[in-house]
């Protein structure tokens, strides 16, 4: 029984039409959208773009300034910038995205039981939620980071640990009203347990507001990421990012003011990108949003 | 009305232990123990160190260090800090109020954007204005406020040399309003524009939601002005909500105060708490992390408080 109700839910056909045909018309969506898969084209195939190594000094060749050889010129270690930016691009993105689902798990976790069970477990949860968001959380990121140390996978943790607290709400939101509606009553009436009502008959249908955060977390945590190894407690030297690449920066900008701006560019071509992907997703997933 | 304000303090209490013995625990959990800095030090012995802990109270289990860290809290003893040797209010407070200052001035200025380009876009929607608008918003919500800093250093005072290049004001200078001014405007304007984005959008929607309610077109019918329906009747209400969003934004000001004082050199609690943060300076932290939290809680209470008293629905609503 159960399966066969877990067949009528499955995507019918043409389920993805109608919001593609929504986000196609948000022309800056559109625009994010190919920024974004130029920027990880770029970090993808770093290697193969550049003739230079990311972590190559040049001492020779310090600070130099854009040209023909070194399109966006050279740090203070005569390394290529556009190879440490493209280089730098694949960490940058990478935690972007882990950290983006371990807040979305984590979030989508909380939200789901505080949401369907209601009552107590709920008010717990929710007053959980209410300590977490009201704390500044880069206070906490660079305590966290400072006693932690700063490799990939405890920033990926620090930065997503800290940053579920919106999906939680959104989640709890829309299960609340969700499980009141008559197909999880049915599903209830015939013996169906909680849990496979929360994955299979609920989380389904609160896919499309946990998609517009997930994209709006990724900018989120790569803004913070950024934020951190700008403050020196991110990924450590040598290895590129783009906030790292703009700690430096500072005491040499009167200088060379090029390895200020390009990495910082990128960081914000990167989010404003994301954030009008998450734009057009928001009208193209939650069609309430559009009647106003 | 009463009730409510005494019930809802009463709520805060619980959250404040919760925020504060979290953070003990984190910071007493440092590899090494807080006390790993000494470890480094050449002069200080074992036996220093042994001392050092025993006169702080560290070799107690943690719960113990956490009451005894609250009771003297209590008594208006906020312990010493462990790099400067000083007790830490004198030093919280000072850094305090220059993060206000600067804080409390791109707020205003934030708001001074917001409403004029809120009420704009809202009235007229979908115009080339409101796209504008749209754009704005959107760049002050993706971009990094240390990059934007930087990029106004470079630009306002290295190559126009507008600006100072960071500070508070000229040291060995006697107090003068434009040379406080000079040095406010960049980092000011830098974290402005980050929050302006989101009011004015916040702004927008709540504007147009209240001018297709029924009391607007209300009275519209009744021949008032344009002017005075949207001032005095869509205005009022679309408010409301952003007291909300300004509310819950207060830890992000925070956050971003500490990047803009980075960037220019602000002598303010963010600063102060990032080199405390490298130097294992816990009773430091402690001090800073219990004012955020105090304050932000403080701020949210402020705000239901009002919103109870403006609309009472809430009030009887959790009773």
């Amino acid at each position: 029984m159960a399966l066969a109700m877990q067949e009528d839910l499955a995507p019918a056909e043409g389920f993805w039409t109608r919001p593609w045909r929504r986000f196609r018309q948000h022309r800056m969506a559109l625009a994010g959208s190919l920024i974004l898969v130029v920027f990880a084209l770029g970090a993808i195939l770093a290697p193969q773009l550049t003739s230079y190594e990311p972590n190559k000094q040049d001492l020779d060749n310090r600070l130099a300034p854009p040209s023909w050889e070194h399109p966006m010129g050279t740090d203070e270690l005569g390394r290529d910038l556009l190879t440490r930016i493209l280089h730098g691009g694949r960490i940058s993105m990478l935690i972007g995205v882990l950290a983006m689902s371990v807040a979305v798990t984590v979030g989508t976790l909380f939200g789901a039981i505080a949401g369907y069970y209601g009552g107590r477990i709920d008010s717990a949860l929710m007053r959980f939620t209410d300590v977490a968001i009201s704390f500044p959380s880069l206070f906490l990121l660079i305590l966290l980071a400072a006693y932690f140390g700063s490799s990939v996978p405890t920033i990926v943790l620090v930065i997503g640990l800290l940053s579920w607290m919106r999906v939680a709400r959104l989640v709890r939101a829309s299960f609340m009203s969700l499980k009141a509606q008559q197909f999880v009553e049915a599903a209830r009436c015939c013996g169906v347990g909680a849990r496979r009502i929360i994955i299979y008959h609920l989380l389904p249908n609160a896919m499309g507001p946990i998609i517009v955060a997930a994209s709006l977390g990724v900018a989120g945590a790569i803004l913070t990421e950024s934020a951190l190894s700008y403050l020196g407690l991110g990924i450590q030297p040598p290895t590129a990012t783009w906030g790292s690449m703009l700690r430096n920066a500072q005491d040499q900008m009167a200088i060379a003011p090029w390895t200020a701006i390009f990495p910082g560019l990128m960081i914000f071509l990167t989010v404003i990108a994301i954030n009008y992907v998450g734009d057009g997703l928001r009208d193209a997933l939650d069609p309430r949003q559009l009647e106003r | 009305m009463g009730k409510y304000i005494i019930r809802r303090i009463l709520g805060t209490v619980p959250l404040l232990l919760l925020i504060t013995f979290v953070s003990f625990v984190i910071m007493q959990s440092v590899p090494g123990g807080p006390l790993s800095v000494y470890r480094n030090n050449p002069r200080v012995t074992a036996k220093d160190l042994e001392r050092i802990e025993k006169q702080l109270g560290l070799d107690k289990p943690l719960p113990v260090q956490y009451a005894i860290w609250l009771r003297n809290l209590l008594r208006g003893d906020w312990g010493e800090s462990f790099a400067a040797s000083r007790p830490v209010l004198p030093l919280v407070q000072e850094r305090l109020l220059n993060t206000f200052y600067l804080m409390g001035a791109s707020f205003l200025v934030a708001l001074l954007i917001a409403f004029p380009v809120g009420i704009l876009s809202a009235t007229r929607q979908y115009s080339f204005f409101d796209h504008l608008a749209t754009m704005f918003s959107f760049v002050g919500l993706s971009v990094p406020i240390f990059w934007l800093g930087l990029v106004a250093l470079i630009v306002f005072s290295l190559k126009l040399g507008w600006f100072p290049a960071g500070g508070m004001r000229t040291i060995g200078s006697t107090f003068s309003v434009t040379d406080r001014l000079r040095y406010l405007i960049l980092p000011m304007s830098v974290m402005a524009l980050h929050s302006a984005g989101q009011y004015s959008r916040y702004l927008r929607s709540s504007m147009l939601e209240a001018i297709h309610q029924d009391y607007v077109t209300t009275a519209r019918a009744k021949g008032l002005s344009d002017r005075q329906v949207i001032y005095s009747h869509a205005l009022r209400n679309a408010v409301i909500p952003l007291i909300t969003i300004v509310a819950l934004d207060l830890p992000q000001l925070f956050s971003g105060a500490l990047l803009a004082e980075t960037v220019f050199s602000w002598p303010g609690m963010g600063r102060l708490f990032w080199r405390s943060a490298m130097r294992f300076d816990y009773p430091v932290l402690m001090a800073l992390i219990t004012i955020t939290a105090f304050l932000v809680i403080f701020f949210n209470l402020l705000v239901d408080v009002v919103y109870a008293y403006v609309d009472p629905r809430i009030r009887f609503q959790n009773s």
